[in-house]
């Protein structure tokens, strides 16, 4: 069942994504609302099943802003390092939460790992463009926008969801 | 054979992270955009219809703003008609009234259903296609100057390469002179782009109108382009480098024309023998 909420969830948000946010650019930075359905599913998920619902989601971007490889190649490496970097915040003990949340790991636990995971992601993701454009300091500003669009957007989602 | 076994297990997540980011690099390295699959891009049947069907609703934004322009626009070129007109008629009794009139440039309309400025290479997609006669190479423009050139098309979708994207470069030239240069995206702002390799001996100010050189043959001579808003310095003395300011819109793009040279078949011809 968590299964089938994940996916209609990554539906909705790439459906958001394509027609709504990618529209909505400040300064050259996007809100990436996809990273944060990505972060939400469950932590049990056999890893290669992350690794490849990554790269499927990351293809879906890149097919609508014409950009082959670079969401896919982003999205899968950052679902693949996802475990890793909840763990860097989750004791062994306490890792059995299902869908990391607001619940469970706590809002503290949750809004450190999903700044790394999203910092991680938008990173890789603008470096991987710079690659065909290299401006610094268009790079510095839509790395800094990108992160602070979908980190703002992400916790507000998450706390909207409790209430 | 076990053990292997349990390797490939135990790593699967790697192994598989491994295979997708090799397939993601290699559709990353087919930079060339005319060399693309069609399949890959917002030009595919599925995203141009998912396009199309929102875009139904906000083409309605900004109408204000581009009936207006439309309309300045088109005083502009009835004053060009008119003053055109005299000429041809001056010419008329000077000459045979024997001229080829016949137009080399035509114009069709399409919609723009997909469009990004934000991104390091850019592009735009059209709600027309191959069905429609839209050709790899035409020209895009608006009402308001030049847009890009169709790199794909599919049957009823087009891709065209914004010129906000650094692999297209056009032939333009100063609206008061013959010289010609090159005009490039500089991926900093969708306002602004680099005209380049215009020798030094050109005649200019600030404010001079940028306009196609039409050598090209996906433009017709003299579109407009852009006006110079500064000089930049670059190492290379001989030539001049400015910052052009685009007249395109590119954050508010609806109608665009489609330019079909009636004679680019001939010239290609010509210039591949």
């Amino acid at each position: 069942m968590t299964y089938v909420y994940s996916f209609f969830w990554l539906i909705i948000s790439l459906l958001l994504q394509v027609l709504v946010f990618n529209r909505l650019s400040i300064w050259g930075g996007v809100a990436l609302v996809y990273i944060y359905v990505l972060a939400k599913f469950p932590v049990d998920m056999n890893r290669s099943l992350q690794v490849i619902v990554g790269f499927l989601t990351g293809l879906v971007v890149d097919i609508f802003c014409n950009t082959p490889g670079m969401h896919a190649l982003a999205a899968a490496t950052a679902m693949w390092l996802r475990i890793p970097i909840l763990r860097m915040f989750v004791d062994a003990q306490d890792f059995n939460m299902g869908v990391p949340g607001i619940q469970r790991p706590g809002l503290a636990v949750f809004s450190k790992y999903i700044l790394a995971l999203f910092l991680f992601h938008i990173l890789l993701l603008y470096l991987i463009e710079a690659f065909s454009l290299f401006q610094p300091g268009v790079l510095f500003t839509k790395i800094t926008v990108s992160l602070i669009l979908t980190y703002v957007i992400s916790l507000s989602l998450e706390v909207f969801q409790r209430n | 054979m076990n053990s292997l076994f349990r390797f490939l297990q135990r790593n699967s997540a790697f192994l598989t992270w491994l295979i997708l980011a090799v397939v993601s690099i290699v559709m990353l390295c087919q930079g060339n955009p005319y060399h693309r699959s069609i399949w890959m891009g917002s030009a595919n049947r599925v995203s141009g219809s998912v396009f199309q069907s929102v875009n139904a609703f906000t083409s309605y934004f900004g109408l204000r703003e581009a009936n207006e322009a439309l309309l300045r626009r088109m005083g502009d070129m009835e004053a060009e008609n008119q003053r055109l007109r005299a000429m041809l008629v001056q010419y008329e009794d000077l000459h045979n009234p024997s001229i080829d009139t016949i137009p080399q440039y035509h114009f069709e309309i399409a919609h723009v259903v997909g469009n990004s400025i934000a991104q390091a290479e850019n592009y735009i997609t059209l709600d027309k296609g191959s069905l429609d006669s839209v050709k790899v190479n035409l020209g895009v423009a608006d009402h308001n100057g030049v847009v890009g050139i169709v790199a794909a098309v599919s049957e009823h979708y087009s891709l065209v390469i914004s010129l906000l994207n650094p692999k297209l470069r056009i032939s333009v030239k100063l609206k008061n002179s013959d010289s010609f240069g090159s005009l490039m995206w500089d991926g900093e702002s969708y306002e602004y782009a680099i005209l380049s390799d215009l020798p030094r001996s050109v005649q200019f100010t600030a404010g001079d109108t940028v306009v196609t050189s039409g050598y090209s043959g996906s433009f017709p001579k003299g579109l407009p382009v852009g006006i110079i808003t500064e000089t930049l310095e670059r190492e290379d003395d001989n030539f001049l480098v400015f910052r052009v300011k685009l007249f395109t819109d590119f954050n508010n793009l609806n109608s665009v024309f489609v330019i079909h040279n009636d004679r680019q078949d001939e010239i290609q011809k010509l210039e591949n023998q």
